[in-house]
């Protein structure tokens, strides 16, 4: 299956450059040696079956941003934001060095390096030194086709907001990466919300963060479908910030399984995990929470917490905070809760008047708008609290 | 000023003594075992052990079903490093006298002597309602005191328990804890010997702690007491052990498994203070059930041994029962001190709460493994977990792995940690009201375990109290 | 007794911004001085300085007590020499009973084989919370946890009478207090004055100097003090403020 697989994907090979293609036939013949789980296995059979090997469309790609390419190029000098097919032609050893290297390793697990091996195509961003771009940046793309990458590399000093919004519409289980390297004091602003149309689907973002960078993760995790998620941010060098936030929701029979980890490696690095969750229906909801400080990373702060709000009987629930301390100059600690909404909390809003209904949408949104006002793009905000109040109220046949 | 320079000296030797960790229970007896069935483990080593026991039958079988099951397993995957634990080294089998005392007088000199060292107070003795030591693998000294007797309370070693209440033992062992659980589970179901074995009938009532103390001597000997609880309905109990072992030059296992069941509305409090000496090995299995209204605490001081792998587990079955966990586990110098809880809910309305509080210094390695389940049936039950580690210096470190599941939404489970140093805010607080940097550190460290200390017997908290003063002395600088 | 402060320079360990710039004052056994100046001068930074705080740095200067170099010793030590700080801001001790910390703290200044008795250390106790108007119940509570602003201050007062210091440096003890409270703080202050105590009071509003009449008022501004008078200059700052002596320091006059 291996070979056939292997010529596959060397045929659909075109216009690439040479180490990419390497690096893509190494992925299909090494991908058994990495680890797997059961859920990245279902996502890999689909694929294999049928894999999906055309390069997304360049137009159809380009088109959406287009206007947004020319924007930034205008207003910031030295930026680049490129279909990723393109920029591994342009900058090669730019892309040769970082792509599924620094932050999502294709060696990492087989899923990552089916990513590689099968990646249909992506968006290339690069900010250069002391750039700072005001508007933010969106990756927004139509996407029929699995495999979608995003690499984004903010040089020293530079500053730039994210905003991705993706929407998958292939039936295949799609899997979008997005990989932010923060070079010395870089600052960026990440915000994500995308859409899927399978079944079943994986989202990784990951980051590697040298010195004194600064990373805001704001994630909304509102698609309808089962998903598995990789968030990380590797805080390498001293001084370094990392913050992850995120609100969920899971209904009807959806499985959301998130994966969140932060690494202190330097000294007085500050990482901080703040996710707060709603399952209804007959959902299932998972945290898993690592809050690793190795030896070394002296004056480091670690922090999580996991909060999952539970609004029927039959929705099921996980929540592992972990930490990994090897150094003792640290301050770290965690918190979750998997619980109903508070019964004397209810009581009092309905002695106001409000009807149990009214009394227990007030409630959610009060477990969630504090986390997801600290979204700071107030638009974004918004178009996100309608669309949370539109999942709280669907209701499941 | 010489007083002081007296004093100083004085410092610095007893500080030179700890740093060469001089354990201060570091000796043993010249008593030669009676019987021994020599090194390593087999088939005729069970049989062998049955036949000296002169067991009934199904006793003989559920070891042997054991032994097959044990020589199929392997060792855990998870947690501290084992390599060097060889269970084809150890001996299994001792019997240092030929019958069970029944008074104090009948006890060998020698072993009073232990026990003196040990510092059990004489006047203890009359306090506590009658105590079984276990010397070796076997149970040396029982003494029921007349009031348990009376209330029907059956106090004594398991062996005898086997003899003399057969339908008790063969109704419950080995029904909690599989030997299909876990590696040393299934080895303790093959070659156990000694152990507690406490029955307290329906309504009953104990008043005073039941104690147990014990020891492991000879080099190498396994230690593989299994331990059995019942509670029947309404009634309440209270189990102390603490044991401590003197210093060998090859490794000594522990590996104890411990059944407690607690019927609907009884109460039970196993307390255990563990100090072993820094070779042991100390893998332990203990588990209990709860039936409906029924309340099972777990008191658990890991202060000592080499490595300690130890999960009491608490499965709620009854609606409204109750489990509670309260530990401490103190990782003083390279010590693997892996421990944790677990808690499994299986009825409506039962909650559950752990505490553990951890510390480490000197190399030390603190790990919390933890686990909170609620399953379909769990409708309206909590849970509350609080774990805090204090790694005192940059040789430790301390990882805290909980998992928390529930199958169904309306539960309320809370979990908190917190992991830092000594905090410099509070040190500065103390000294700048005139106490040492060691004395503040002490303080801070006394008052982080007090939850667990206020638990304890008076006299297990007086003797913690000074272990861990002294485990401090020379610890800052 | 008397406290010497020579030309202290101080910084923050993290950041080197250097807070205080070469602070002069002396404090003669038996008087009572205040401190008063606008916010972020510098003030709670001189008095954590004196007792030894792990997050400033001494970069230049002297402070001597009772002949006795200061700023050489570990934390303790200070304290042994017989000065107590009472803090702004407490630290809450988890686990530690309230009334045990201070029979340990008094027992630390004593000679190891002569701890004060049990009976005088609960008469003592008993005299003193009677003459803050304490609970009962504070005693057993753990060191600060859970104690409102106003009950952490007159805990940090109840250990000063205690512990009977010969200098009491107290950083803001008014500051969060009712009326009454401050009443009861300043009649413990007042209580332990006399030829052997020395007190520095740290104060931003002028409240308590109504309750205990200090001896001399020093203006500490930007990290230096920029005026030493009689008690009669809380009456001028209360009605005219700190911008006369703001303006003395940035012109880089001080007396």
């Amino acid at each position: 299956m291996n070979q056939q697989l292997l010529s596959q994907v060397m045929a659909s090979c075109v216009n690439e450059p040479d180490w990419l293609m390497k690096k893509r036939q190494l992925a299909v013949l090494l991908q058994k040696r990495f680890k797997s789980t059961p859920a990245a296995e279902k996502i890999m059979t689909a694929w294999r079956g049928n894999p999906r090997l055309a390069q997304l469309n360049q137009a159809a790609g380009g088109q959406v941003n287009a206007d947004q390419a020319q924007t930034v190029a205008q207003n910031t000098v030295g930026c680049v934001n490129l279909p990723l097919f393109k920029a591994a032609n342009e900058y090669p050893e730019l892309l040769q060095e970082n792509l599924m290297e620094k932050a999502i390793a294709w060696q990492d697990s087989q899923l990552n390096a089916m990513h590689l091996a099968l990646l249909n195509g992506g968006r290339f961003i690069y900010i250069p030194d002391g750039t700072i771009v005001k508007e933010p940046i969106e990756l927004a793309v139509d996407c029929p086709l699995p495999n979608y990458h995003n690499l984004v590399i903010v040089g020293a000093g530079a500053q730039a907001t994210i905003v991705e919004h993706q929407i998958a519409t292939g039936r295949q289980p799609a899997y979008f990466g997005t990989e932010l390297l923060l070079g010395d004091g870089a600052r960026v602003d990440y915000y994500q919300s995308n859409r899927f149309a399978a079944v079943r689907n994986h989202q990784a973002v990951r980051a590697y963060q040298a010195q004194h960078s600064v990373l805001n993760m704001y994630l909304a995790l509102f698609d309808e479908h089962d998903l598995t998620t990789d968030f990380y941010a590797n805080l390498d060098g001293q001084g370094g910030e990392a913050e992850i936030k995120m609100v969920t929701i899971a209904s009807g029979q959806q499985i959301q399984d998130v994966q969140t980890q932060i690494l202190n490696h330097g000294p007085h690095t500050i990482g901080n995990i703040v996710q707060n969750g709603v399952a209804k229906d007959k959902a299932v909801l998972n945290f898993h929470a690592v809050g690793k400080t190795e030896r070394g990373a002296y004056g480091a702060n670690s922090q999580q917490q996991s909060r999952i709000l539970t609004l029927s009987d039959e929705c099921k629930g996980e929540a592992d905070p972990v930490l990994l301390i090897e150094e003792n100059d640290v301050n770290a600690g965690h918190a979750a809760s998997i619980g109903k909404v508070d019964a004397d909390d209810l009581y009092y809003l309905e002695s106001r008047g409000l009807s149990e209904h009214d009394a227990q949408a007030l409630l959610t949104r009060g477990f969630l708008l504090p986390v997801l006002n600290q979204f700071p793009d107030q638009k974004l905000r918004e178009n996100l609290v309608d669309e949370l109040a539109h999942r709280l109220e669907e209701k499941y046949e | 000023m010489s007083d002081e320079a007296g004093q100083q000296a004085a410092d610095k030797a007893a500080i030179q003594e700890f740093a060469s960790q001089h354990y201060q229970f570091g000796f043993h007896d010249d008593i030669k075992p009676l019987f021994s069935t020599g090194v390593g483990l087999t088939e005729e080593t069970v049989r062998e052990i049955s036949r000296r026991k002169h067991e009934p039958d199904w006793m003989l079988q559920i070891r042997l079903d054991a032994y097959h099951q044990y020589r199929q397993m392997k060792l855990p995957a998870f947690g501290p490093d084992l390599s060097q634990l060889n269970l084809d080294q150890l001996r299994y089998f001792q019997r240092p006298t030929d019958h069970v005392a029944r008074s104090w007088d009948d006890v060998p000199q020698a072993m009073k002597t232990t026990f003196e060292k040990m510092g059990v107070p004489e006047a203890e003795r009359k306090y506590l309602a009658g105590a079984t030591a276990q010397y070796e693998s076997e149970v040396v000294y029982a003494n029921l005191k007349r009031d348990l007797s009376r209330q029907g309370i059956i106090f004594m070693d398991t062996d005898t328990a086997v003899q003399k209440h057969p339908e008790i033992v063969k109704k419950y062992f080995a029904t909690l804890v599989h030997p299909a659980d876990n590696i040393f589970a299934a080895l303790n179901t093959a070659v156990w010997s000694g152990g507690t074995f406490i029955y307290v009938p329906k309504g009953v009532h104990a008043d005073a702690p039941l104690q147990s103390f014990f020891r492991i001597n000879a080099e190498n000997t396994g230690q593989f007491e299994r331990t059995l609880i019942v509670v029947e309905d309404g009634a309440s109990v209270n189990y102390v052990e603490g044991c401590t072992a003197p210093v060998y030059s090859e490794d000594s296992l522990h590996a104890a498994v411990v059944e407690v069941f607690v019927h609907p509305n009884a109460f039970c409090r196993y307390t255990t203070i563990q100090n072993w000496s820094s070779n042991v090995y100390s893998l332990e299995t203990k588990r209990a059930e709860a039936e409906a209204g029924a309340t099972m605490e777990w008191v658990d001081g890991n202060l000592g041994s080499k490595v300690t792998m130890k999960y009491p587990s608490i499965y709620l079955r009854g609606r409204e029962a109750k489990g509670t966990m309260l530990s401490i586990a103190f990782a003083n110098g390279p010590i693997d001190q892996d421990t944790g809880a677990r808690m499994i809910h299986q009825a409506p309305h039962t909650h559950s709460t752990i505490i553990s509080k951890s510390l480490c210094r000197a190399g030390g390695i603190c790990d919390y493994r933890g686990e909170v389940k609620m399953d379909e049936n769990a409708h309206g039950s909590s849970s509350h977990v609080e774990c805090d580690t204090i790694i005192m210096d940059d040789d430790s470190s301390s990882d805290t792995i909980p998992y928390n599941k529930v199958a169904i939404g309306d539960v309320a489970m809370e979990h908190e940690a917190k992991v830092s140093k000594v905090s410099e805010e509070e040190l500065y607080y103390l000294m700048s009201r005139g106490l040492s940097e060691e004395e503040a550190t002490k303080m801070i460290v006394m008052g982080f375990i007090e939850p667990f200390t206020k638990q304890l017997p008076m006299e297990y908290a007086v003797e913690l109290n000074r272990l861990i003063d002294f485990q401090m002395e020379g610890s800052v600088g | 007794m008397t406290l010497k402060i020579n030309n202290l320079h101080a910084i923050i360990k993290e950041t080197g911004e250097e807070i205080l710039k070469g602070v002069d004052l002396t404090v003669p056994t038996g008087e009572i001085h205040a401190i008063m100046g606008p916010n972020g001068t510098g003030k709670s930074t001189l008095s954590e300085t004196i007792m030894g705080y792990p997050a400033y740095e001494v970069t230049q200067g002297t402070v001597e007590f009772d002949g006795q170099d200061v700023l050489s010793r570990p934390v303790n030590e200070r304290a042994r020499l017989g000065m107590f700080l009472g803090m702004q801001y407490p630290a809450e001790i988890q686990g530690v009973n309230n009334a045990d910390f201070i029979r340990t703290a008094i027992n630390a200044q004593r000679p190891e084989n002569d701890p004060l008795p049990v009976m005088q250390f609960i008469q003592r106790l008993q005299e003193n919370m009677a003459l803050l108007e304490m609970p009962d119940d504070i005693t057993d509570r753990y060191l600060n946890v859970g104690f409102s602003g106003g009950e952490k201050k007159r805990n940090e007062v109840l250990q000063m009478l205690m512990l009977q210091p010969k200098l009491a440096i107290l950083d803001e003890i008014d500051s969060g207090l009712d009326i009454d409270a401050l009443r009861i703080v300043a009649k413990g202050i007042n209580h332990l004055r006399g030829p052997e105590f020395s007190a520095l009071l740290i104060t931003h509003y002028e409240r308590l100097l109504e309750y205990v009449t200090p001896d001399k008022i020093h203006v500490m501004v930007d990290g230096q003090i920029v005026k030493t008078a009689g008690p009669e200059l809380a009456d001028e700052l209360e009605a005219d403020g700190y911008a006369k002596y703001e303006q003395i320091r940035r012109n880089g006059v001080s007396e």
